[in-house]
């Protein structure tokens, strides 16, 4: 079961750290961790949900603009991309600061 | 092709370096020529690449005893390898095998300090061509796809497989069907504004004798001459001229389920980002290259798998690749 969506996370920004790329293809979106050399592969709306997530200002925000360009209940959209950037983090690909700097 | 060596200490004065050809969009400045290479000014290069002959004594004193990592390596199958490629930061890279010389490769790719062996042969080349050239082309810049292609109509054509599918008896037929002949094995590939370009690599197919001794009077002609056998048959043939716009990938695998070809469009991404021709090469310059050059082509390019049944003659299946490319491509 997920763990509850800790609204801090939600409140911080979602930053991609220097040594991660991403690229679209047809089918998903290739990350490539550079310091590891590995690839991780992302679906279609995940993919989407982190390209919003580099360009908005806050994961909230990110929700907000996922929410409304797939026509999703914002409840929805907010735990599966709180879901996301968890993995993410735990990867290594994605840092969530707040906005006092710190990592979250 | 006389490999002729300086004694040890000797350093060869570029001066003397008459030959000059292109691969792999890399010019090339050697002390002779290199077979399958093109004698070429060099033009349209993207990078290039002067060959030094030396002695076994000085490539390993320009190698010293450096903290060094193995890249690569092949072995026998009683262990004993025949093929290693190691790195050493700040010298560069080590490629060896036996009776085809050691080669070090300078960090920017742009100089080879070349060791062949002391014979009158040609077959020490094949380290060079297959291995020497493409590490140099990699670091600067050029990626490289394991892959065979052809020339078609101002278009390249590229056809990924593993080892031992058919690749380039595929390309060989093809040119039985007025393609010309752009790389065997290894495709060099460059980003030019918003296409991807494709490069004529050498001049020389590994193909099955059997499969040769079939092919129509055009690919014949393309590949005339027979350098010798080893695993298979060494052709030296005629490359298409320059640079081509790379139109259309193939996957090609063999099924021995499938009673007929299959062809439809491939949109795993894995496929390209696994066809590197130097995945040893593990830098992160390197690979972001390969992700720019696969996530291009996976935009622009045309990708195809390409099943055919295991018994379907490589004249069929050339010519289904031709009358799909009509269409296609």
């Amino acid at each position: 079961m997920s763990e509850a969506v800790d609204a801090s996370v939600l409140a911080a920004q979602a930053r991609i750290p220097a040594h991660v790329v991403f690229r679209s293809f047809p089918r998903e979106t290739v990350v490539l961790n550079l310091d590891t050399g590995k690839y991780h592969g992302l679906n279609p709306t995940a993919g989407r949900m982190l390209e919003l997530l580099e360009k908005s200002e806050s994961v909230e925000a990110a929700a907000v603009s996922i929410a409304d360009e797939y026509g999703q209940e914002l409840d929805v959209i907010r735990r599966d991309l709180y879901d996301l950037c968890v993995q993410l983090r735990e990867r290594g690909l994605l840092e969530i600061v707040s906005n006092d700097g710190n990592a979250t | 092709m006389t490999a002729t060596r300086p004694e040890s200490g000797a350093r060869p004065d570029r001066a003397q370096s008459p030959w000059r050809g292109r691969a792999f969009a890399l010019e090339i400045e050697a002390p002779q020529p290199l077979v399958g290479v093109p004698e070429h000014d060099g033009a349209g290069a993207v990078g290039i690449v002067r060959l030094d002959f030396v002695s076994d004594a000085d490539v390993d004193a320009l190698w010293g005893t450096p903290n060094s990592r193995r890249l690569f390596a092949r072995h026998f199958s009683d262990g004993t390898p025949y093929l290693t490629v190691d790195r050493a930061e700040s010298i560069g890279f080590r490629v060896w095998a036996p009776g085809h010389g050691r080669y070090l490769v300078s960090e920017d790719g742009r100089d080879v300090a070349a060791a062949p062996p002391n014979d009158s042969g040609w077959w020490w080349q094949r380290l060079v061509l297959a291995q020497v050239l493409p590490i140099a082309a990699s670091l600067q810049g050029i990626d490289l796809l394991h892959a065979s292609a052809v020339a078609v109509a101002g278009k390249a054509v590229a056809i990924t497989a593993e080892a031992g599918t058919g690749k380039t008896t595929l390309a060989a037929n093809l040119l039985d069907h007025g393609a010309d002949l752009l790389a065997d094995d290894v495709l060099a590939l460059e980003l030019a504004g918003t296409e991807i370009v494709a490069h004529p690599g050498v001049a020389l197919a590994n193909v099955d004798p059997a499969q040769h001794a079939k092919l129509g009077a055009r690919a014949r002609e393309r590949l005339a001459t027979e350098l010798g056998e080893g695993d298979k048959l060494y052709v030296l043939g005629e490359l298409a001229d320059g640079p081509h716009r790379l139109a259309a990938v193939y996957f090609l695998r063999r099924d021995g389920t499938e009673a007929k070809l299959v062809v439809e469009p491939e949109a795993d991404a894995r496929k390209l980002l696994g066809s590197s021709f130097v995945p040893y090469l593990d830098g992160p310059e390197y690979q972001l290259k390969h992700l720019d050059v696969c996530s291009r082509i996976a935009e622009q390019v045309p990708i195809f798998s390409l099943t055919a049944p295991v018994a379907m003659p490589p004249e069929e299946l050339a010519a289904a690749v031709m009358a799909h490319g009509e269409r296609a491509w």
